[in-house]
């Protein structure tokens, strides 16, 4: 009942004007912690290894078990039976493990829903304008193992563009020059475009003129740089709006992690707004089942009740700051502050640490 | 926080200045100059005078220099113990009492008797550096290769002394890259020697440089070595060989860990801590960051019992060498690992804070990722003999207990690609005279010559 209540937000025209009883969050998640509790056998025997044999003697979320995150890497960990399960969406990139998190139809329509409002109320994607992707929008409908961008942001884009283009072919990325001819000839207003910051970037550098958008445009990026030396985000900002015409502003970035079916997004002021489906819980570096206060770096967990098909409620290895102050957009809730891996010393010495590369 | 300035030594002449500065976590900044091509010219323009100096001494005056250099250390007055403790304790993020403990190992390598054990059984007789020997039918001579150029690991300061006394001994210039991890001991060391006498040919046999790894002065400095010492992990490998040509000899020292096999006999059961208090001892060393370190045990017993005491063994070593704050940045890693290890089903047992870490399982699975920080892996086996298959050329340092079953295993244990067989306790000592990571480093200081009369 609690997490039909918080998926209704879904529903909503615009879930961040809306302020959400203190309490409907918590049950949502202790609704889900139940859930998971009875019908996934790895969280049951997680939760029990930390002394919780009554899923009902839980009262507070913070006594809910976190799982750690890299269990996606080694395991299908589900709610649901194998064959509820619509997509295994795995994270991208060619090398290490990958997540595998299981997705029956309802998560998926639920992160259909998230994604559409993160991409137009928070970073301002305007509905029935058009977007470019630089990735492939057919999906494969065959295959159950999905990449998870290329298996959302398709449909994503679709429900809010009355034009969508991708600028990747059979044979891979296009050319440039035809990838500016395919974002000069879209006719849907405001264009907007869809990718990762290095590609955004090297797109921008191929180019040896301008490509001025609309006025209300957004290029919204999401992922990291990988391998390719990382721009400064102000020199990337500056470099998209003299490259596309549009004020700084409307870049906006998009931290999306398979393992959620919700993402966080940027508002005008470049703050990442928390979805009021989802609580982010800061946990103390020293003490992970700890959490500290707003405003403080710690390692990042989630607790995601509209993921129903998997123990969403887990613990990254990612610091991160949530800020409780009112970001100057009026956007009601918190904002989140990722700041990636810890930073250790640069490798030291002798000692074999990493034997993936031997 | 403290912030120190150390020069840089071009054949024993300091250059002074701070264009760089290496903060190590708010502990300390140590501030040094950068290296410019005019350097270098004044070291090619050199190099010939300080290496024919060097070839007039004979190892006798080496070592009694190398002897003198061992007594100030020792010494309380000494900016060593006076000084030089704290600050590298703060540089590496070891404890003061580890770091002491480490000098205490390395003043051990800085005694005549160490290094005539070391010369006589890697070279045969250390006479052969000095004059020539009858060999088989022919006079022998071993001559210095001429440079040596060390490319210093951060992870044991003891390193940088052992790398440039095995160029010394041999009678070889050195030409030091320090570590952006532990700058400091190279420094100590050229600046006992000049505190000696500064125009003593072993005091100016040695170039000590700094520059971030990869960059464009990198490849003329290590082109003027005749060998190349490389110590470290993948990264500085790779990155120093690509440099090479072919006929510059490269010795790698790393990256490599350590693992223990462990059979329990019954009559031990009550009195565990024979094998737990030395193993805790390996595993405390350096804070695991050792090529030596153990990661692994493979135990035949009841394991249970065995990590009960494994874990109090642990806390009286932790009290005794505390674990440093070299590890904070991983401590998300590791609590990461211990709940992944509570989801997989195994045991955990931990300090209660981040000073050690016992993960226990019934099933071997290989280690992809191992954070260090005094982390072991302890895998329950029916018989020891079942682990050595899981050993591997990865692996420089097995411990073995009990340790008179050394002798019926060890030839098995080294098949596998292991180099070297000890027992409990003595992972991080290493016998003078004995090999290092399967070669004789000297060898590789030397030329052979041969002559008939």
């Amino acid at each position: 009942m609690s997490i039909k209540k918080i998926e209704e937000l879904l529903d909503m025209e615009d879930p961040w004007s809306f302020e959400l009883e203190e309490n409907s969050l918590k049950e949502a998640i202790l609704e889900l912690f139940r859930m998971s509790f009875e019908k996934c056998p790895e969280y049951r025997n997680y939760c029990e290894s930390h002394g919780i044999e009554d899923p009902d003697s839980v009262e507070d979320v913070l006594q809910v078990p976190l799982l750690p995150g890299d269990i996606f890497k080694r395991k299908i960990v589900s709610n649901v039976s194998d064959e509820q399960i619509e997509k295994i969406c795995m994270s991208s990139g060619t090398t290490g493990e990958k997540s595998k998190i299981p997705r029956d139809e309802r998560t998926l329509e639920n992160s259909r829903k998230a994604f559409v409002h993160a991409f137009t109320n928070v970073s301002g994607v305007k509905k029935g304008g058009s977007i470019g992707l630089f990735m492939p929008v057919v999906p494969d409908p065959e295959n159950k193992e999905v990449t998870w961008m290329l298996e959302i942001l398709p449909p994503v884009s679709r429900r809010i563009a009355q034009e969508l283009h991708s600028f990747v072919g059979k044979e891979g990325p296009k050319p440039p020059a035809e990838t500016k001819e395919i974002i000069a000839g879209m006719e849907s207003a405001p264009r907007n475009l869809l990718s990762t910051p290095p590609v955004i970037y090297d797109f921008c550098q191929s180019l040896d003129e301008k490509l001025p958008l609309d006025s209300e445009s957004i290029v919204l990026t999401g992922g990291g740089w990988k391998t390719k030396k990382e721009i400064g985000r102000d020199e990337f900002n500056q470099t998209c709006a003299d490259t596309f015409g549009i004020s700084k502003d409307q870049v906006r970035d998009t931290l999306a992690l398979t393992e959620l079916s919700s993402c966080f997004n940027e508002c005008e002021y470049q703050r990442k707004h928390i979805p009021p489906w989802l609580k982010v819980t800061v946990r103390d570096v020293n003490d992970p089942d700890t959490e500290v206060e707003d405003g403080k770096e710690g390692i990042l967990g989630f607790m995601e009740p509209i993921s129903l098909s998997y123990p969403a409620l887990f613990l990254t290895k990612d610091l991160g700051v949530v800020h409780k102050e009112p970001c100057p957009c009026g956007r009601k809730g918190k904002t989140m502050e990722f700041r990636g891996r810890a930073q250790g010393a640069e490798a030291r010495g002798c000692a074999l640490a990493d034997e993936e590369n031997q | 926080m403290i912030g120190m300035e150390i020069p840089l030594f071009l054949w024993g002449e300091e250059k002074k200045g701070s264009d760089i500065s290496l903060d190590f976590h708010n502990r300390i900044t140590v501030n040094l100059p950068a290296v410019r091509k005019k350097d270098l010219r004044y070291l090619r323009e050199h190099n010939r005078a300080i290496q024919e100096e060097l070839q007039q001494l004979s190892v006798d005056e080496i070592l009694n220099f190398i002897e003198e250099a061992r007594k100030l250390w020792e010494s309380d007055s000494y900016f060593i113990k006076r000084e030089g403790v704290d600050m590298l304790s703060r540089v590496t993020g070891y404890s003061r009492e580890m770091i002491e403990l480490h000098l205490e190992q390395v003043m051990g390598m800085m005694t005549r008797e160490y290094w005539e054990t070391t010369l006589n059984s890697e070279l045969g007789d250390m006479k052969i550096l000095d004059e020539w020997c009858s060999r088989g039918e022919a006079s022998v001579h071993c001559l210095p290769r001429g440079n040596v150029c060390h490319v210093l690991a951060g992870n044991a300061p003891l390193v940088s002394v052992i790398s440039i006394l095995r160029g010394l001994v041999t009678k070889n210039c050195n030409i030091i890259k320090m570590s952006s991890r532990e700058p400091l001991m190279p420094y100590f060391l050229i600046k006992t020697f000049r505190d000696i006498n500064k125009y003593h040919p072993l005091a100016r046999a040695n170039t000590v440089l700094y520059w971030k790894g990869g960059e464009e002065i990198e490849k003329d400095v290590v082109n003027m070595g005749n060998t190349v010492f490389t110590w470290g992990g993948e990264e500085a490998l790779k990155g120093i060989s690509r440099h090479l040509p072919y006929y510059i000899d490269m010795v790698r020292f790393g990256p490599r860990r350590g693992v223990q096999l462990i059979s329990l006999r019954e009559e031990e059961e009550g009195n565990l801590r024979e094998s737990t208090d030395p193993m805790a001892h390996d595993l405390t060393l350096i804070d695991q960051e050792a090529c030596f370190s153990p990661q692994v045990a493979f135990v035949e017993g009841d394991v249970d019992k065995f990590a009960e005491s494994l874990a109090e063994s642990l806390e009286r070593e932790n009290e005794k060498y505390p674990k440093g704050p070299a590890h904070e940045h991983k401590h998300v890693e590791i609590a990461h690992l211990r709940k992944m290890s509570v989801a997989e089903g195994k045991k955990v047992h931990h300090s209660g804070s981040f000073d050690w870490t016992l993960i226990i399982s019934d099933e071997y699975e290989p280690i992809k990722k191992h954070p260090l920080g005094r982390v072991l892996f302890i895998f329950k086996v029916n018989d020891i003999r079942e682990a050595i298959k899981y050993l591997d050329s990865s692996v420089q340092t097995v411990a073995l207990h009990p340790r008179h079953r050394i002798s019926e295993l060890r030839k098995e244990i080294v098949l596998q690609g292991v180099d070297r067989v000890t027992h409990l306790g003595k992972m991080g000592y290493f016998a003078a005279g004995a090999p290092h990571d399967g070669t004789y480093p000297l060898m590789h200081l030397v030329r052979w010559v041969k002559s008939k009369l």
